[in-house]
């Protein structure tokens, strides 16, 4: 190499990527940002406020059935046996995150394998997997989980796989759309002349290719995953007491409001805070990953 | 058109079997069976119950007449509701359930697309915020949570509703349960309204419209609405999944006698074939809303029909 194709490659200034671009769009979305800094003070939380508060989440205190806030050393109060809110409160938040996170992840995995497959081996294939995702997209949701949690019995383990398994459709449709459209670029045609496998060709071209539609999806998954499974522990079908999320925190809250509303508004505060942060954050990242949308 | 339709029915119909085959063999998985009650039958009458029901034959025996007696319009009799059948149950709740999910639907709509117009034409300003601050708490509140805090507020402590009860449907005891499940939709509907009235205002036809000289309220209402309501009409099938799902909470918070209040407690008492049964209805009930609204899409917009 000459001694000016060097100084040129050093002079050439970093180029800015997708990425770059849309980092500064989206901290300069207030709402997205926002989001981010409450999002992270909520799994902060989550991690770290079970070990610090004083109670055990499951603590039962006799002296202190129905302590309001602020009394008895209860900072939220305490419930009908006595546990402190704070203590539950927290635990469930990292109940509802852990099953939010890890569902949207199976719901990440399938949903990538099969529309990446359908979509890059179309044809007959291709046809035959989505009519699969069609129909299930048309059976009823709820009652899909139900059946499975009734089925099944409640776990969390399983509560993961159901509600993983019911929110990957819509992955699926995504990535296959975005495999379609991928499959005809140059890169793609360079790589397969190259004579890369299919396999290779899927893992190391078009999955990084898909992640920008993948990680909007994923911020708006999440909350979704959170609310299915609140709405089962609401239903009595979620977490088994004394275990708590903030689905049961509320359902518990709600049977209680009358004598003690301190119960109720607490968990439903965090959750709307949560829901709030996460969706905020998926419309920020969609505006800044594709400025055209706006 | 008629194309159209038959294309549509001939995936919605194995859907539907489809459906009915997945939730078969997932009630038949869980362990248990309809008559272990708190009173434990001895194993020799336990038995000669489930032979009467003919749940002693081949699992697959069984699937097949299910699925021709449900071919005839059989849903068999209730195992736990002595003397009902299926039918006999859906009908006694059907009606609840029905109002509540049609008043929701009207209202949300009603609500929606007007917040919709009056934040698109306001755009940007204090009134597009607020009713877009409304959209977002819409979104992000689920309904188990404003159903408890409404009974709060309006029934305990202001006492101007009923807190519960179906009361044969009177006003007062449909207000409440019908606001939470109008609300989400609310918030979705009032956002699509927005953004499709947002893009019309600026299309060419509209400026034609005003350049015509007719008064704001026509271009509005027959200029500019229309186009964007396009969009409201695919929403029509994810809505009413939207509002069987909250009718299984509402149902339960407000206490009202309607089917999403049965299908837990049948699902945990394993009678079969009423689950199954609700099951078909919902399945069918959201299989002939999709084939709707892609109908009345064709019908709007000749661009879906060519495709």
């Amino acid at each position: 190499m000459s001694r000016t194709a060097i100084l040129l490659v050093a002079a050439a200034p970093r180029g800015r990527s997708l990425w770059d671009d849309a980092r500064g769009r989206l901290l300069a979305n207030r709402a997205a940002v926002a989001g981010l800094i409450v999002l992270a003070l909520l799994f902060l939380a989550a991690v770290f406020g079970p070990a610090l508060t004083p109670w055990r989440f499951d603590a039962v205190n006799k002296n202190d059935v129905w302590a309001a806030p602020l009394t008895q050393g209860h900072l939220l109060g305490a419930d009908s046996l006595g546990r402190d809110l704070l203590a539950r409160t927290l635990m469930g938040l990292s109940v509802s995150l852990a099953v939010g996170v890890v569902a949207t992840f199976v719901s990440l995995v399938v949903g990538i394998a099969w529309g990446t497959t359908a979509g890059y081996v179309g044809g007959r294939v291709d046809e035959a997997m989505m009519r699969i995702v069609d129909v299930l997209f048309a059976l009823p949701f709820v009652f899909f989980v139900i059946l499975l949690m009734v089925a099944f019995g409640s776990s969390i383990v399983l509560m993961f796989l159901a509600i993983g398994a019911v929110e990957w459709l819509t992955m699926a449709r995504i990535v296959r759309g975005q495999t379609r459209a991928l499959k005809s670029r140059e890169f793609v045609e360079a790589a397969r002349a190259a004579g890369l496998t299919a396999h290779q060709i899927v893992l190391r071209h078009i999955v990084p290719n898909l992640l920008g539609p993948v990680v909007v999806y994923v911020t708006l998954t999440i909350p979704g995953v959170i609310l299915a499974e609140s709405f089962l522990s609401f239903l009595g079908l979620g977490v088994r007491p004394p275990m708590a999320s903030l689905g049961s925190l509320i359902a518990n809250g709600a049977q209680d409001m009358e004598l003690a509303p301190w119960l109720l508004i607490a968990p439903a505060l965090i959750m709307a805070a949560t829901l709030m942060s996460f969706n905020f954050i998926g419309d920020g990242l969609r505006d800044a990953l594709d400025p055209k949308d706006r | 058109m008629l194309g159209l339709i038959a294309r549509r029915l001939f995936t919605a119909l194995p859907t539907l079997f489809l459906v009915i085959t997945a939730a078969f063999f997932m009630m038949r998985a869980a362990p248990g069976n309809p008559f272990q009650g708190e009173r434990q039958l001895p194993p020799e009458i336990e038995a000669r119950v489930m032979a009467k029901y003919g749940f002693d034959r081949l699992l697959i025996v069984q699937y097949g007449t299910y699925i021709a007696d449900v071919a005839h319009g059989d849903l068999g009799p209730s195992l736990k509701y002595k003397d009902k059948s299926v039918v006999d149950v859906l009908k006694e709740n059907f009606g609840v359930s029905l109002v509540l999910g049609l008043s929701a639907l009207i209202v949300a709509g009603v609500t929606g697309i007007a917040l919709g117009i009056a934040a698109a034409l306001r755009q940007n300003r204090p009134a597009d915020y607020l009713v877009m601050a409304v959209a977002v708490a819409g979104v992000c509140v689920p309904t188990f949570v404003t159903a408890p805090l409404l009974v709060l507020l309006f029934a305990s402590t202001l006492q101007w509703l009923p807190n519960a009860g179906w009361n044969n449907g009177a006003l007062p005891n449909l207000i409440l349960p019908v606001a939470v499940l109008a609300l989400p939709q609310i918030a979705i509907i009032s956002r699509l309204v927005r953004a499709g009235m947002i893009e019309s205002q600026r299309s060419n036809f509209v400026r034609t419209a005003r350049a015509k000289g007719l008064p704001d309220w026509r271009v509005v209402l027959r200029h500019a609405l229309p186009p964007a309501l396009i969009p409201l009409v695919s929403y029509l099938g994810p809505a009413c999944a939207g509002l069987l799902t909250g009718s299984l909470i509402v149902e339960r918070v407000f206490a009202l006698p309607g089917l999403g209040k049965f299908f837990v407690i049948s699902a945990l008492q394993r009678d079969y074939t009423v689950v199954m049964g609700m099951v078909i209805v919902y399945a069918a009930l959201i299989l002939a809303l999709n084939l709707l609204s892609d109908l009345i899409a064709a019908a709007l917009d000749p661009r879906v029909r060519l495709s």
